[in-house]
């Protein structure tokens, strides 16, 4: 379980999360959904351990900053939401630097690293420029790259800040395919959507707004509050539920 | 076989080179077998003076090479160079100290002492490079933020520079000992010279090597390294400190010689990619046997007198930049 209780998070003065309360099972996928600024990506920043806080952050039954930063590096992994890319690495270079924590910095490449590796280039499609360099890669052959690098350490939590950048309709649609698939088999995942209807397939919506929780359920339970947030969107349904779309002309 | 294979071939089969050419060159020009028979027999032209000479540019250079590459990764920035955070600058203050201290100079001694004679000057040398570093660190609230540590270095090293020039400018002969030094130059390496040269790599070669992974993973952003499990900023002093330690070191004895720590890695990165388990140690070679070869070029260029090798590397090097900049848009 991957827990936070009252966060509070500060830049200067400006608070930028306000008594933030969440919860994540393994095996559960929840999204995060809001306006720009809302603390969504410092949310995850927070969980990942990267800023100071107030309030609690739990990671399986323990303080978060109890954890080593070898620890914390096997159990939570994170995929940015801009990346960056580093200049004459090959993508297999980068997506072994993931196995990182489990090496540390002295340790061989083992067995279990190379099944790793491949594991995360197959959940990617990302094995047929595996020698390539990345600089060399279009925006969203590198997303999926991050992704394998964050898939690589095999972590208990997955944390994505908007991993649907730059990636084409298709390979949207697989990574949501692929995070279902992941929650489903026990991995706890939290990603950052940009696009609201990314998260229907999610198990939990969790809204922010402006720091604070705004509401949390499903999807189509909120679809109401969505529109209350974003004025300009209109919703339309589908035999498959509500989607959330731009309106136009129509405000 | 992998390009980076060749290039490992090529950097292995270049140093030995360079370092029998730059033992067979110089006033008394000798032929292979009277290079080799000289080692063997410690002849003083080739084992008293020139050898110290040649192994010292190796030195300096796989110093000023590694540093480079180290700092190029820490900064994710292919422009950053050894002297980044101000140990050039903080090195010829040291020496300008040095030489106030001294009072009055006769230009003979001016001259000793500024092409890096004795062991005061290297001593002030190396201590004003770790006190620009130090107070820069300082000044950066810490080694956290990179942007930070950046500017630092640079104000340090504007301010220093202000300071050595004002105290250059008190006597015409601190002018040019200050002046002789900061262009860099091996002519006065000896045996004592290479010793302490040797500890410094011997020292910051494995601790760098060691960093590769550190600095592959900062690649990716320092926000993802930390992520990895990295204790970033801890292993960010570490690398500051050893990589000044080399490049102080590499200052002190032989002057500041500019091109090596940027060119070199930069070159190497084209030819064999940015992985830095490759890239420090093949930079640290690349670095000793391009500055052998520089010496040497400095060393006949102008026979029978001789060029502070900082303005051969210069000279090479600005136009060879131009070179990398022009087929990278290319």
């Amino acid at each position: 379980m991957l827990r936070a209780r009252g966060l509070t998070v500060r830049y200067g003065r400006r608070v930028a999360l306000s008594g933030v309360t969440l919860a994540v099972r393994p095996g559960e996928w929840v999204a995060l959904l809001g306006p720009n600024g809302s603390g969504k990506s410092t949310l995850l920043l927070t969980l990942l351990g990267l800023l100071p806080y107030e309030g609690e952050v739990e990671l399986m039954g323990r303080a978060l900053i109890r954890y080593s930063s070898w620890e914390r590096g096997r159990l939570l992994a994170y995929l940015p939401q801009n990346g960056l890319v580093p200049e004459g690495m090959r993508v297999r270079e980068v997506v072994a630097l993931g196995r990182l924590p489990h090496q540390g910095l002295f340790g061989r490449w083992s067995e279990e690293d190379e099944a790793a590796l491949r594991f995360a280039l197959a959940a990617t499609d990302t094995e047929a420029f595996a020698e390539r360099y990345l600089h060399t890669l279009s925006g969203g052959e590198r997303q999926r790259v991050f992704l394998a690098r964050a898939l690589a350490a095999r972590p208990r939590f997955l944390l994505l800040d908007e991993p649907t950048n730059h990636l084409d309709l298709d390979h949207q649609a697989r990574l949501l395919a692929l995070l279902r698939r992941l929650a489903d088999e026990g991995m706890g995942v939290i990603s950052v959507f940009h696009d609201p209807n990314h998260a229907r397939a999610a198990d939990r919506v969790v809204l922010l707004e402006a720091g604070r929780v705004r509401a949390e359920g499903s999807f189509s339970v909120l679809v109401g509050e969505l529109l209350a947030l974003y004025p300009g969107a209109e919703a339309w349904e589908t035999p498959e539920g509500p989607v959330v779309l731009p309106g136009w002309g129509r405000r | 076989m992998s390009r980076r294979t060749w290039v490992w071939l090529g950097l292995f089969a270049l140093l030995p080179l360079a370092l029998l050419l730059g033992l067979s060159v110089g006033a008394v020009p000798l032929g292979l077998t009277q290079v080799l028979a000289g080692l063997a027999e410690r002849a003083p032209v080739v084992y008293e003076i020139r050898l110290p000479r040649v192994l010292g540019a190796a030195l300096v250079g796989a110093a000023l090479g590694l540093s480079g590459a180290a700092y190029q990764g820490l900064f994710k920035n292919p422009l950053a160079d050894p002297y980044l955070m101000g140990t050039a600058s903080g090195a010829a203050f040291g020496v300008a100290l040095a030489l106030s201290l001294e009072g009055d100079l006769s230009p003979a001694y001016a001259h000793w002492i500024g092409a890096g004679g004795g062991f005061f000057v290297p001593t002030f040398a190396f201590l004003g490079a770790l006190f620009a570093v130090t107070l820069a660190v300082v000044l950066a609230g810490g080694v956290g933020r990179t942007r930070d540590l950046i500017l630092a270095g640079v104000v340090v090293g504007s301010v220093l520079t202000g300071l050595t020039t004002y105290l250059m400018l008190r006597d015409a002969d601190r002018v040019r000992a200050v002046f002789a030094y900061t262009l860099g130059n091996l002519a006065f390496v000896g045996w004592p010279e290479v010793a302490r040269l040797a500890l410094y790599l011997a020292l910051s070669l494995p601790v760098l090597w060691g960093m590769a992974r550190v600095l592959n993973a900062v690649q990716l952003g320092e926000g993802v390294a930390r992520t990895l499990g990295l204790p970033l900023d801890l292993l960010k002093f570490v690398l500051i400190a050893t990589a000044t330690l080399a490049t102080a070191g590499a200052v002190a004895e032989a002057g500041i010689i500019g091109f090596v720590g940027l060119v070199v890695p930069h070159a190497l990165r084209r030819m064999g990619g940015g992985d830095y388990r490759y890239l420090l140690p093949a930079s640290a070679l690349g670095g000793a046997a391009l500055l052998v070869l520089a010496d040497t070029l400095a060393r006949v260029l102008v026979r029978p007198a001789e060029l502070p090798v900082g303005v051969v590397t210069t000279l090479l090097g600005g136009p060879f930049f131009l070179y990398l900049l022009w087929r990278m848009r290319a």
